[in-house]
């Protein structure tokens, strides 16, 4: 019969054989995928626990705020110094990044896209977002956060080997960052509608996707670190 | 139906085949899944992050307040009580605002643009300082732990900006003209010698043949930041 058939049909199962035998050595010897599903459900489950603690935790800060206040305000209505004192407090609060605030605003999100169509890995360097802060800043924003971390005099944002060090917490700078800002939402994002504005910049250069929203309601939250100071002093 | 060699190998082949592919599926079962695309894996990722965030801001915070409520409660006087806790409270933030006067040790930096020139040089623009200039500088001085900054007199806050004005450079939006003096607070040989650093932004400047001066300071005076601001859109969030 057709010998030359039989033997293309063979030729053709050891094709298939031997590309499923490398498929599967390849398959057992890579590591896994970085992102497996199950890490995905494991991320899915702690995102929930946290938010419960979270609110539990909202709850008693909320509670203890309450009994404070009390006791405050009750020797603020009878002591004209300890008013005065209190109104400052509040007031230097607001100003300085010591309070959670909201307001108008914009949500800048920024998502370096590392897929297959990218020749070189996407990330942010430190000083794209030095200068996101300078020029909403110059915008008049009242309150700034880079994921989360709130934006205050001191604020360091640094390369610290691969990470950007932002408040002494670390960032990857494979993720996305998102930057909040309170302010006149017009204002905000038109300044970085300039052509040589850095979002514009960044779009240029490609490997980003770049989000900007404007809301009614940013909620910015406060500064959390304990300063030392070491070499100031009052005067 | 013959059994030859061949029709043998094939059908050790085919077994072979069938064994192979049915190891396939049984180690990749296809069990019910979430598409998941590395962007939604980000997204996650952010949240998560976020909610640490939050709550380690928490469990500061409780730890404050319980530790101000138990003050409160076991003092006899609590009007003197509370007015200190107040007292040294103000002091805290006020520092931390950048709204009051302060000084200690430290660097001075003089920067001035590069006026020996010929006006028909290319690279005129590398002789002029130039606000990022001034910003880079100043991160360059925060990331080395300096606790106040000010440029010719405009204290360093959160809502500081240095923006470029044509010929004019806006910091606090007052305008400030070269030459620019730095003044910084802090461990002076940290800040000298992240100054002196091959990448810092000062190496860049005095390579751009600007003129540039830094001195270690024992005492520095630096003034608060000295404008009224109301906030406009920011309200304290319940």
């Amino acid at each position: 019969m057709n010998n030359r058939s039989s033997q293309l049909w063979i030729g053709f199962i050891c094709v298939i054989l031997g590309f499923m035998v490398s498929y599967q050595l390849r398959y057992i010897k890579t590591p896994r995928y970085q992102y497996t599903t199950r890490q995905f459900e494991n991320l899915v489950k702690e995102t929930e626990d946290l938010k419960k603690q979270r609110d539990e935790l909202l709850i008693k800060t909320q509670e203890l705020q309450m009994k404070i206040d009390e006791i405050e305000k009750s020797v603020a209505s009878s002591n004209k110094v300890a008013s005065q004192m209190k109104e400052e407090l509040d007031q230097l609060r607001l100003l300085s990044g010591l309070t959670d605030v909201e307001g108008p605003g914009i949500e800048i999100t920024i998502t370096p896209v590392n897929d297959l169509s990218n020749k070189q890995a996407s990330q942010v360097y430190y000083k794209d977002l030095i200068d996101i802060v300078n020029e909403l800043n110059s915008a008049g924003a009242e309150a700034i956060s880079i994921n989360d971390e709130r934006f205050v005099g001191r604020t360091q944002i640094r390369q610290a080997g691969l990470s950007i060090k932002i408040n002494d917490s670390k960032f990857d700078p494979t993720q996305p960052f998102v930057i909040k800002a309170i302010g006149d939402p017009a204002i905000l994002e038109g300044a970085f509608k300039m052509p040589d504005s850095i979002i514009e910049i960044l779009k240029k250069i490609g490997g980003f996707e770049i989000k900007i929203v404007r809301s009614d309601k940013i909620k910015i939250l406060k500064y959390n670190k304990n300063l030392e100071y070491k070499y100031i002093q009052r005067k | 139906m013959r059994l030859n060699v061949k029709n043998i190998f094939l059908l050790t082949l085919g077994v072979l085949c069938g064994i192979i592919l049915t190891s396939f599926i049984l180690t990749n079962p296809f069990k019910p899944t979430l598409i998941l695309t590395y962007k939604e894996f980000q997204r996650k990722n952010l949240e998560l992050n976020q909610l640490k965030n939050q709550i380690s801001i928490l469990n500061k915070d409780i730890e404050n307040m319980q530790q101000k409520l138990i003050e409160y409660q076991n003092s006899s006087r609590i009007t003197q009580n509370v007015l200190m806790t107040m007292k040294n409270e103000l002091d805290d933030v006020r520092l931390f605002s950048g709204f009051c006067d302060v000084e200690g040790p430290g660097v001075r930096i003089i920067i001035d643009d590069n006026r020996n020139y010929d006006i028909s040089d290319d690279n005129i623009l590398d002789y002029i300082t130039h606000n990022s200039d001034i910003l880079y500088v100043i991160y360059d001085l925060k990331n080395a732990g300096a606790e106040a900054i000010s440029v010719n007199g405009q204290r360093i806050i959160s809502t500081s900006e240095v923006t470029c004005e044509g010929p004019i450079i806006k910091i606090n939006n007052q305008y400030i003209v070269p030459p620019f003096e730095i003044l910084a607070i802090g461990d002076p040989d940290a800040l000298y010698f992240a100054m002196t650093m091959p990448d810092s932004k000062i190496k860049e400047l005095q390579f751009r043949q600007l003129y540039v001066r830094i001195v270690k300071e024992k005492s520095i005076k630096i003034s608060g930041y000295n404008r009224k601001t109301v906030p406009k859109y920011i309200k304290i969030s319940k």
